[in-house]
Formats: structure tokens, sequence, C-alpha cells
């Protein structure tokens, strides 16, 4: 396969002695944009929290560049960098918009002040925030402080992003701005797994939907199909009850 | 009414409230250092034995009287080899006692801050130690300045207590000075008023502080 950035094999993750997601197998190449849907507790943000080792797992792998993200040295070799984007934000309010995105750059990565707030700013220009850059986050829209935190994940540099419903928690006509800011990205190469219950962004943006209930993957393949023309009952009964077929 | 006393010991009376503020100080700074530690640590994974030798020291140091504990440290201490000068027991005792609260504070100010700016954090690369200091700490302390202030307020009248261990402060000098003279009413007086002045004066402080915090956080 050669360009296969992500490798989830026989992923097994349970809570309390609850099956949360069972024997996921799920193949990231490089550039593609993956879209996760499914219906509410199928375990879609937990799949995208044992990808960033905020859950640990039960068993499986998960490769990322043909390495194990459990690896010791992971974080330390490049190549080797995961950037998450949450339905929160979860900016740092004590950070100004340059802080958030400069900060983390001197702290893990111990970069010299003057070239993380040049990197920073050029991630600023990227999703159009320039006059904000002094801002505190609590002074921003939602669709402003999702695209600083875009910005901020962007800052390291990574393989891959995951957006976990980055629209969530906003009003619809802030998630447009929000949209473009990741179809700019898309138009960069840059390789994307995204959570959403946005069906009509899933199908514009998405190389392949993966369809998840009961924390299995039920159905994957391309927009077109499973959108239109599913095999699977059940992802059949999932898009009528959200409405896209009648 | 005869308050020449007090001006006769007027001197006598402000250096033992100095002494009271270097106490207060001193015994503050070394709970906070032991609030931070135990607070922190109780926020976090620990094995459960160090949980639970924390949660005793606690319960133990907040469910007994301060004078007992000052007396345990200084008289009953010796009895295991353990002596000390009346003075550093007086740090000691209420440090350690400010600080079963003050851990508390620390605790529940840390649980305040959401679980997602850990989460951020770890994300971004952050290992434990520098998410607490640069992304936990900056915002558990805003949270945390005004109860501590309140725990400054009550150290400084407790402080009061360790006139037992024969130490010249506030309280201490004004039994001295009522035992020469028996003027329970104008010494009495006298010394709530010191104690007034200086926990008033506190707390205006704290207010000013808590103003400018909230309007950091608003504005
Ligand atoms: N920390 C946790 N402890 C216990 N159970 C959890 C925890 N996190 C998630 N779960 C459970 O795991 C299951 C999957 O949750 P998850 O959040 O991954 O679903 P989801 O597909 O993202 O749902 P939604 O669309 O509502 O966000 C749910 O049943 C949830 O209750
Ligand atoms: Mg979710």
């Amino acid at each position: 396969m050669g360009n296969q950035i992500l490798t989830i094999a026989g992923l097994n993750k349970s809570f309390n002695g609850v099956k949360v997601l069972q024997e996921i197998n799920l193949d990231v190449n490089n550039r593609e944009i993956i879209s996760i849907i499914g219906p509410s507790g199928s375990g879609k943000s937990t799949l995208l929290r044992c990808i960033c080792k905020l859950e640990c797992i039960d068993s499986g792998v998960i490769l990322l560049n043909g390495r194990s993200i459990y690896q010791k040295d992971f974080a330390k070799k490049p190549g080797t960098k995961i950037g998450m984007v949450f339905q929160q934000f979860n900016l740092f309010p004590h950070y100004t918009v340059l802080e958030n995105i400069a900060r983390p750059l001197m702290t893990v990565r111990r970069i010299d002040k003057e070239s993380a707030i040049e990197t920073a700013r050029t991630l600023i220009r990227k999703v159009k925030l320039e006059n904000k850059e002094a801002s505190f986050p609590r002074q921003l829209s939602g669709g402003q402080m999702q695209r600083v935190a875009i910005a901020r994940a962007l800052a390291m540099n990574p393989d891959i992003m995951l957006f976990d419903e980055p629209t969530s928690a906003l009003d619809p006509e802030l998630s447009g701005e929000v949209f473009q800011t990741i179809i700019d990205l898309a138009r960069d190469g840059m390789t994307m797994i995204i959570v959403t219950h946005e069906m009509s962004f899933a199908e514009e943006i998405s190389n392949r939907i993966v369809f998840m209930d009961h924390g299995m993957v039920i159905e994957e393949g391309n927009p077109e199909t499973i959108f239109h023309s599913p095999e699977k009952e059940r992802t059949l009964s999932f898009l009528k009850r959200i409405r896209l077929i009648s | 009414m005869n308050f020449e006393i007090i001006a006769d010991n007027l001197w006598f009376l402000l250096s033992a409230a100095l002494l009271t503020i270097k106490i207060t100080i001193l015994s503050f700074i070394v709970a906070l250092f032991i609030s931070f530690i135990v607070g922190t640590m109780r926020c976090e994974k620990i094995p459960n034995s160090v949980e639970k030798m924390l949660s005793i020291y606690v319960e133990i140091f907040r469910g007994t009287p301060l004078l007992i504990q000052l007396f345990f440290i200084y008289y009953g201490l010796p009895s295991v080899g353990i002596n000390m000068p009346g003075f550093l027991a007086a740090i000691l005792g209420l440090a350690l006692n400010s600080a079963a609260y003050m851990s508390e504070i620390i605790r529940a100010s840390i649980n305040a801050v959401p679980m997602g700016q850990k989460e951020a954090s770890f994300v971004l690369g952050y290992n434990r130690f520098q998410s607490l200091l640069h992304i936990v700490y900056p915002q558990a302390i805003r949270v945390a300045i005004p109860p501590l202030m309140n725990s400054f307020s009550s150290l400084l009248k407790e402080s009061s207590l360790v006139s037992v261990l024969a130490i010249t402060e506030l309280t201490r000098i004004g039994n001295l000075i009522y035992t020469r003279t028996y003027r329970a009413f104008e010494i009495y007086l006298t010394l709530g008023i010191i104690y007034f002045v200086m926990t008033y004066t506190v707390s205006v402080i704290s207010k000013k502080i808590e103003k400018r915090i909230n309007k950091a956080y608003v504005s």
C-alpha cells in the first residue's frame, strides 16, 4: 500500500466492562479525507480519542506511518504526530490567540520565541484571523475559536488531523467558516478523519464515509454509495432517521 | 477607664502586632507550599495508600482543635524525641492546620478547570508536569485566590492561639500587660481593634484583587 498513514486493526475498547469499540479495522491513506457518521453513542468520539491516546485501548494495534503510537519514543520522532480538534474548542483561556498557537511550540518543541511567533502568525493568516491575534478566546465568536483551535493543532505540523464534531457547538451561520477552513486544509492535502453530523458537508468533502453503530464499523465506502445506495439495512435506517433518504 | 496604660505600652503592642503579622505570613507561605503539593496530588492518579494517608492528614487536622495540635507538637512530640523551639512549633502547627483546609481549596480549584483543558494540552504533547504548570495552575489560581485570602484572614486570627507557646505575639503581650495592670477592658478592647484593623485590611486588599480577576475574565 505504501501511502498508508494510519492503520487500525482489531481495536477493542470497553468502559467498565461495557464494550464501546469492537474489532475496529480502518486504514487511512495519505491525503485521504474520511468522515465517520453514526448514531449517538456509537463510539465515534471514543475511536478518535483512542487514536490520539486520550483513551487507552484493550487490544488491537494503531500504527501511524507504520509505527505503533504506543512506542515509547512515539511523539519524539518526526512524522508521528496527530492533531485533534474538539467540539468544545478547548482553547486556553489565559492565552491570547497568538499565545494559544505559539506557546505549545515553545513548551513542547522548545522552539525559540521568535520562530514560534512567526509560525503562529503564518497559521493565523491561514485561518484568516489576522486582526484577532491579541484577543483572548472569550472575545471571539465560536467559529473564530474553532479556527484558532485548528491553527493550534496545525502548528505542531501533524501528519493527520482528527475532528470531533467541529461545528456541533456552533450556530449554523458560523459552521460555514469552519467548514471553509477544513476545505482549505483538504486542498493543501492534509489527511483528515472527521466525525460529523453534517451529512451534506461529509458528502462534499470526503473520499470515504465510515458508518458506525454500537461500536462497530457497519459499512464504509465512497460518499455516493453510502448516502444514496447503502448496502446495509442499519445504514439505511440511520440515514432515514436523519431524513436524508425518505 | 484608663487608656494611658495603652499609650504607655503602645510601642510594645505594635511590635507584638508586627510579630503576629510575621508569624501569619510565614506560616501562610509554608501552608501554601504544603497545600499545593497535597491538593495537586489528590487530583492526580496516585497510589491508594498515598491518597489514604493524605486524606487522613486532612481529616485529622480539620477534625481536632488547633490548640490541641499546638500542645501536641510543642509538649507532646519531645516524648518521642522531636524537640523544637516554640516559634518553630507555632509556625509548623499553624501551617499544618491551615494547609489541611487550603489543600481542599487547591483541590477544588484544580477540579474546576475543565477536563478539556488537560486533554487539549496532552494532545499537543504537554507532559503532566508541563500541563499542570502552564495550563492548569494559571486557571486554578484565579479560582483559588478569593478563598485563599479568606484562609489568610483566619490564620491571622488563629495565630492568637500560639500565645500558649510563650511566643510574644499580640495576644501574649496583651495578657502580660493585663497581669501587670489588671485593666482588662482597655487592654482586650485594644487587642480586638488591632486584630480587626489587620483583618479588615486583608479583606479590602482581597476585594481589590477579586475585582481585578473578574475584570480580566469578563471583559
Ligand atoms: N469516559 C467514559 N466512561 C464510561 N463510558 C463512556 C465514557 N466515554 C464514553 N462512554 C460510553 O461509550 C459509548 C460511546 O461513546 P462515544 O462518545 O464514543 O459516542 P459518539 O458516537 O461519539 O456519540 P455522540 O454522537 O453522541 O458524540 C457511549 O455509550 C458512552 O456512554
Ligand atoms: Mg461524540
